[in-house]
């Protein structure tokens, strides 16, 4: 009884009607490029949640982003050029890689406290981008690697259009909001709550803040690397300055801090709103540099007015529809209690 | 009854000012003790050197007859069952009242136990009408309730209280001192430390004076009041003649 209610809740009928609407979504868009600007929100949506993880939940501002997205995506091609392997099969070593990196960042900057995580991440991206330059012999360096198309294989994630990863990513971003929800209902997500509110208290009453911080931020580069192995066989050509520089870092950021930190859906809907705009800026403003102006407003405006993201918003709607739901029920109070209690 | 803590010649130099210099006092099993002493005489200090914020540079800390050392870490120690509270109640954020019980019962508990006994701890300390309020937004006296909330959900067996009468008050007082009584008789030792002395003679049995980092008295509260050094280091100059006529610090 109470289950079927939680499902007629607001939340979860907007949930669901969202879920159809894209899933049927391809089916009225002729345009390749409105698919492909539809997967790249996805991606993004996926990327932000995962530094969410870290940044929102953990307030551990993370600008290594890129780099896990670089371990993901390198060792898909890496492994599928040399040594024709399944993508499938090059992710989970992608995620142990990007998993042993942030356990190497996390264990020398975790017990402090401050920026001193946020500064090593920058210095910890840009060294790993120098090296990812340097290893030409693997990584081809600056020229980049790319993957030729060999038909269409869901195992090699070749395929002839881009419309199957449209549905790829669809279901990479609801394993992330159900990883993202679960993570924040466990016991590590709880600590990490604590840690955010106050770090100090945290380990006085128990909770071992490294361990906690070094934990979730595994937890987002694994995520990270994941979506990155998607990512790029879905760009076909990955570069050290495509997938592994700052400004990928800043725009993952940017997006979970548009959409709303450490709230489930501020990421998703924070994707929603900075690709379309980004991909609009370069079409009218013309300038590559157009995105960093285009950032950095957008930084300022909602530092501004709304710090708590724009997902705040929307959820303030659905209390408000959730009040007078509960009003017009009011009016019949004592027939739903004497309903419940027999 | 066996000692619950014992210190001896802690001390704990910070560039050249030594906060805390050979200090030795012991807790009782079971007993509110009290820790008083004039402004920046090192009450604060003592207590992060036990609760591990800060590690002494010489002297030992034996609690429940185990030296603690530099590995036993804040959040071993308080495992360990030593709490503490904070001068400035320290809530967690935007986390709801319930939730920031909540995360610490899960430390010793499972979900479903952990939520029992969450209401139960808020129950206690009347929290539960305001459960699901940030507990940012809660009025000093509910912050150190929270703030000693907390601490029982770690089930502790011993909780030092940093100055948790500071700006409440007399009302607020004696509800508090009411806590402070009904969460010792559940069986937890306290280290008391207070400026408001009128708490101190109301709750303790026991009362140990610093004074510039040091020992300076022990005795009953009471005594403690009357004690001419005491009240030298309170009042300052020679207040040796009649002492009874000095008790204006409560």
């Amino acid at each position: 009884m109470t289950k079927a209610k939680n499902l007629l809740q607001p939340k979860f009928i907007v949930m669901l009607i969202a879920f159809l609407f894209f899933l049927i979504l391809p089916t009225f868009i002729e345009s390749n490029y409105i698919i492909t600007v539809l997967i790249k929100c996805m991606a993004f949506a996926v990327f932000g949640m995962a530094w969410n993880i870290i940044g929102g939940y953990g307030a551990q501002v993370s600008w290594a982003s890129a780099s896990f997205v670089a371990i993901g995506a390198y060792t898909n091609f890496i492994m599928q050029v040399e040594l024709s392997i399944s993508p499938f099969l090059s992710i989970p070593v992608g995620m142990l890689l990007s998993f042993l990196f942030a356990t190497l960042i996390g264990y020398g900057t975790f017990r402090l406290r401050g920026a001193y995580f946020a500064i090593a991440t920058i210095a910890f991206a840009e060294a790993f981008r120098g090296v990812l330059q340097y290893f030409s012999g693997l990584t081809r360096g600056s020229a980049g690697m790319f993957i030729t198309y060999r038909g269409n294989n869901f195992l090699a994630l070749s395929f002839s259009n881009d419309r199957p990863f449209y549905f790829i990513f669809l279901v990479l971003v609801i394993i992330s909001l159900i990883v993202s929800r679960l993570f924040i209902k466990s016991k590590t997500g709880y600590y990490l709550g604590c840690i955010k509110g106050d770090e100090d208290a945290a380990e006085t009453l128990g909770i071992e803040t490294f361990k906690v911080k070094l934990k979730a931020f595994q937890i987002s580069a694994i995520m990270m690397s994941v979506a990155g192995a998607f990512y790029a066989s879905f760009l076909t050509f990955i570069s050290p300055i495509s997938t592994a520089s700052f400004n990928l870092s800043v725009m993952i950021g940017i997006v979970a801090i548009v959409g709303g930190t450490a709230t489930l859906w501020g990421p998703v809907l924070g994707a929603f709103i900075i690709v379309p705009l980004i991909e609009l800026s370069g079409v009218l403003l013309g300038a590559a540099g157009a995105s960093n102006v285009l950032y950095g407003l957008l930084l300022v405006v909602m530092v501004m007015f709304r710090p708590s993201g724009l997902i705040t918003i929307l959820y303030a709607l659905f209390d408000k529809i959730k009040k007078i739901r509960d009003g017009n029920r009011k009016v019949k109070v004592p027939i739903s209690v004497d309903e419940e209690d027999s | 009854m066996s000692k619950m803590l014992e210190v001896k010649d802690l001390s704990i130099n910070f560039g050249g000012i030594k906060a805390v210099r050979d200090f030795s006092f012991d807790i009782e099993e079971g007993e509110i003790l009290a820790l008083i002493g004039p402004n920046g005489c090192g009450k604060s200090t003592t207590v992060n050197l036990i609760s591990g914020v800060s590690t002494p540079n010489t002297g030992t800390i034996k609690y429940q007859g185990e030296f603690l050392t530099k590995k036993h870490s804040i959040a071993t120690r308080s495992k360990m069952g030593i709490g503490r509270t904070f001068q400035t109640p320290k809530p967690f954020g935007f986390l709801s009242v319930y939730d920031n019980v909540f995360s610490i019962t899960l430390q010793r508990h499972g979900f479903k136990e952990a939520r029992a006994k969450t209401n139960e701890i808020l129950k206690m300390f009347e929290l539960d009408m305001v459960c699901e309020e940030p507990s940012i937004k809660l009025p000093i006296e509910k912050r150190k309730w929270l703030d000693l909330a907390r601490v029982m959900a770690t089930e502790p067996k011993l909780v030092m209280m940093d100055e948790c009468m500071a700006g409440l008050n007399p009302n607020e007082m004696q509800e508090n001192l009411e806590l402070v009584k009904r969460i010792n008789k559940t069986g937890v030792t306290i280290l008391f430390i207070e400026h408001v002395m009128r708490a101190v003679v109301s709750v303790c049995t026991r009362a140990v004076v610093m004074n510039e980092g040091t020992f300076l008295f022990e005795g009953t509260p009471e005594t403690a009041l009357k004690n001419a050094d005491v009240i030298r280091a309170y009042i300052g100059g020679a207040a040796t003649e009649t002492p009874d006529e000095s008790k204006g610090g409560e």
